[in-house]
């Protein structure tokens, strides 16, 4: 693992914020993740989650604030920070006509991996995600699923230290989905951090150490599944989705624009 | 539950509404850059329209040009380009709108009938084409009406190329339908290639023979006078009419007027019935991907990343006979022409003042502006929505622009080498002669493949889903003008330098390259910069 900063938190906002030409897509956001935590960041669509990722791997620019990648900044000093960055976007788009082994063979020369580190790596990820067989088919032949292994394999090549994944189980089969747990929690145990967008509540409360809570662009909830059930009020039988609605006080609009649009 | 009808003509509407909004939208509500661009282009239009058009004006009023059989033979000439390149360029808009864009999936589960939605594909790849053909050819035409005094020209031209044309779009979408319904499902996304192919180097190989057989050079023109004449040939028709027009004689230039819009709605109505009904099992054909299993076997070797970009950028290229052939489809139409028996190149004769490698050396890096365009242009675009794999990895703008050069780079120099040293070869040029035009080409060569990604970079869409569709048709005109300008830039150089130094000697040779040295790195500094500037802009 390619380490940064060692005092250092692995990702900083800092008063991050990000406007689109009419709209305010992040609100002022400060938050810290700490190495070796895993990080779930929840919300509605449209929430600001995907654009928050983006700007956290410098693909967007903060329109105000900054974002500290181990103590490197993604704008200014952003080829440091993305060594040690591992990305998976949502339904990754991949190089349809480069093999699954091909595509990992660039990632791991656009992050100069060594001859020796990515002889064994390569192996080891495309055997722990099930992609060994499929290894020399094109990727335009891959199903979303593995299509989605195969991009989590790329950022995980030069075993970065933060790896960031916006909605990383979906088109995931349940024992897809397992593996992709288990991997990152078995990561997070070796000092690595994971920042990652869900819509899959059940995913976040049973993976994350802590979660965001993401409305409209902002923060609006932040700790332990337990803090928040505890923030919000609700008894022993509240879950994380129960926080999720009374949060971003979903439920009751949801229900009745659904309501109203049935019967219009 | 709530029923619906419909109306075919309603729901045409519809959907060319819902395109013109979309391109409306891709103008106006695409940032503050779009929208100033969008004001910019009417205003560079009718700067550019405003100087043509007097230049048009006194051509036409020059007198040799008006006389009887020269008008027709300029406008027959320009009518069976036009009927060619349409053909050509039509087979691969066909394939890319029917089956690989992005909203085929949904119009196919709606209720709109295949008919229609070819209907449709037709009436916006038409309109698109008018819209190009009324920028770049309006000056000529409105010149026409000035000189002659006679305005109803204007409407009498629109009417006959368009009936002109659009039967030719219909057929060769029919002439596409047809073919993707009839071959594998693995080989349907390579028939583009293959299709474009057969209609470039068909045309080719017509033309020299024409002019095999008519005892003259080679070329368009020797084409057009060939088959020009006989009045059972449509464009044949359209150049009458003009001509006619042109002359004040409005009934005889109205009869075949007439007889061109009976064509083209018999025609169009004919092949769209006919495409209609295979539409949909061709599709499903285009959406199986065949599993191939290639022989891998990595060696785990580190490479730089602009050689691992390079080797990304050709095994993607290679993988993709669509694209492969539209780029060695210009090249290799050159390659006939320069090679073939009577040809002696493309024009060649008409450089005799000049030094012997002075033809092969024009025509080679004409060639290499379409390797350029195939290539360049789209280097940075073809990396679409997979741009995320270079942009979120440690390697700088900088350099990934520089590695993103390399493909085109190393095609256009070796393709263009190859053309101009074999030519020259056949016509017995000296070794140094070979050597000194090989030198200037490579540098010519190179600043424009660096004119042509740097400008990809500028304008990059990186939103698509057929890559042959990531060039706008707009930027790749604007390219070829501007790339041809480069060209004469430097063969003016080139020429001012021998002819201020009295001729090819060592001190005016040596003179004529650091002038094309000067030309060609002054325009990949400038194309670059602006590429990188542009990318470390871009938010994707």
């Amino acid at each position: 693992m390619s380490m940064g900063t060692p005092a250092s938190p692995a990702l900083a906002f800092l008063a991050v914020a990000k406007r689109f030409e009419d709209r305010m897509a992040v609100e002022r956001l400060d938050l810290e993740v700490a190495k070796g935590e895993l990080f779930g960041l929840i919300g509605p669509n449209g929430a600001g989650k995907t654009t928050t990722i983006k700007m956290a791997v410098g693909l967007l620019r903060p329109s105000s604030g900054r974002i500290l990648v181990s103590g490197f900044d993604i704008q200014r000093e952003g080829s440091r920070a993305r060594r040690l960055l591992g990305y998976v976007p949502d339904n990754a788009p991949l190089y349809d006509k480069l093999t699954g082994l091909e595509m990992l063979e660039l990632a791991a020369d656009l992050y100069q991996v060594s001859r020796q580190r990515r002889r064994r790596r390569i192996p080891a990820l495309l055997e722990a995600l099930d992609l060994e067989a499929d290894a020399s088919q094109l990727v335009q032949s891959y199903s979303r699923g593995m299509r989605q292994k195969l991009a989590l394999c790329a950022a995980l090549v030069h075993d970065p230290e933060v790896l960031l994944l916006d909605e990383p189980t979906v088109g995931l089969d349940p024992v897809a989905a397992r593996q992709l747990r288990t991997m990152l929690q078995s990561l997070c145990a070796t000092g690595h951090t994971v920042f990652l967008s869900t819509h899959a509540l059940e995913v976040a409360a049973v993976l994350c150490d802590r979660v965001g809570i993401f409305n409209q662009g902002r923060l609006v909830a932040l700790g332990t599944v337990a803090e928040l059930e505890r923030t919000a009020g609700l008894d022993a039988a509240g879950s994380l989705e129960d926080v999720f609605m009374n949060v971003t006080g979903a439920e009751d609009q949801e229900t009745a624009r659904l309501i109203s649009a049935l019967g219009a | 539950m709530t029923s619906y009808e419909f109306s075919t003509l309603a729901q045409l509407a519809g959907l060319l509404r819902a395109g013109a909004r979309g391109y409306w939208n891709s103008c106006w509500r695409s940032g503050a850059g779009r929208r100033v661009a969008t004001m910019v282009a009417p205003l560079v239009g009718i700067l550019i329209w405003s100087g043509a058009t007097p230049f048009a004006v006194t051509m036409w009023r020059a007198d040799g040009l008006r006389r009887g059989d020269s008008l027709l033979g300029l406008v027959s000439t320009v009518m069976v380009v036009l009927v060619a390149f349409t053909l050509a360029t039509s087979v691969s808009f066909a394939l890319a709108s029917i089956y690989f864009a992005k909203d085929v999936e949904w119009l196919l589960v709606t209720p709109i009938g295949p008919r229609l939605f070819l209907s449709y594909r037709l009436l916006a790849q038409f309109l698109l084409g008018a819209a190009i053909g009324t920028v770049v050819a309006g000056p000529a035409v409105l010149g026409l009406a000035i000189a002659t005094g006679r305005w109803w020209i204007v409407p009498l031209v629109a009417v006959v190329v368009g009936s002109l044309l659009l039967p030719t779009m219909s057929m060769a979408l029919l002439g596409v339908v047809a073919v993707v319904r009839l071959v594998p499902a693995r080989l349907v996304k390579n028939v583009a290639g293959l299709l474009v192919a057969i209609v470039g180097f068909g045309l080719a190989a017509v033309d020299i023979a024409a002019s095999v057989g008519s005892g003259s050079g080679v070329g368009v023109s020797t084409f057009a006078h060939a088959i020009r004449s006989p009045l059972w040939l449509p464009w044949s028709w359209a150049a009458r009419s003009i001509v006619d027009g042109a002359d004040g004689r409005l009934v005889p230039a109205l009869l075949p007027a007439a007889a061109l819009g009976a064509m083209a709605i018999v025609l169009t109505s004919i092949t769209i019935a006919a495409a209609g009904p295979l539409l949909r099992d061709g599709w499903v054909r285009s959406q199986t991907t065949g599993r191939q299993r290639r022989r891998v076997r990595s060696s785990f070797l580190p490479l730089p990343v602009s050689l691992a970009v390079l080797r990304k950028d050709w095994r993607t290229l290679r993988r993709d006979p669509a694209q492969l052939i539209q780029l060695l489809l210009p090249i290799g139409i050159f390659a006939v022409y320069l090679l073939s028996p009577r040809a002696g190149g493309l024009g060649l004769g008409s450089f005799h003042d000049f030094p012997i490698w002075y033809g092969p050396l024009t025509t080679a890096a004409f060639a290499a502006l379409f390797a350029a365009s195939g290539l360049g242009l789209r280097a940075v675009g073809s990396e679409g929505r997979q741009f995320w794999c270079l942009t979120t990895s440690p390697v700088s703008t900088g350099a990934l622009l520089l590695s993103k050069l390399l493909l085109p780079a190393i095609v256009a120099v070796s393709a263009s080498l190859a053309l101009m040293v074999s030519t020259e070869l056949r016509v017995g040029t000296p070794a140094p002669a070979v050597l000194f035009s090989a030198a200037v080409l490579v540098v010519c060569v190179l600043g424009l493949s660096c004119l042509a990604t740097g400008l990809g970079a500028v304008w990059p869409r990186l939103d698509w889903s057929d890559p042959r569709r990531s060039v706008g048709v707009w930027l790749a005109i604007f390219f070829m003008v501007l790339g041809a300008a480069y060209i004469a830039a430097c063969v003016v150089g080139l020429t001012l330098a021998l002819l201020i130094t009295g001729g090819p000697t060592g001190l005016s040779s040596l003179l004529a390259f650091l002038v094309c040295l000067l030309v060609a790195g002054t325009t990949s500094w400038v194309a670059l910069r602006a590429g990188h500037r542009r990318l470390l802009a871009l938010e994707s």
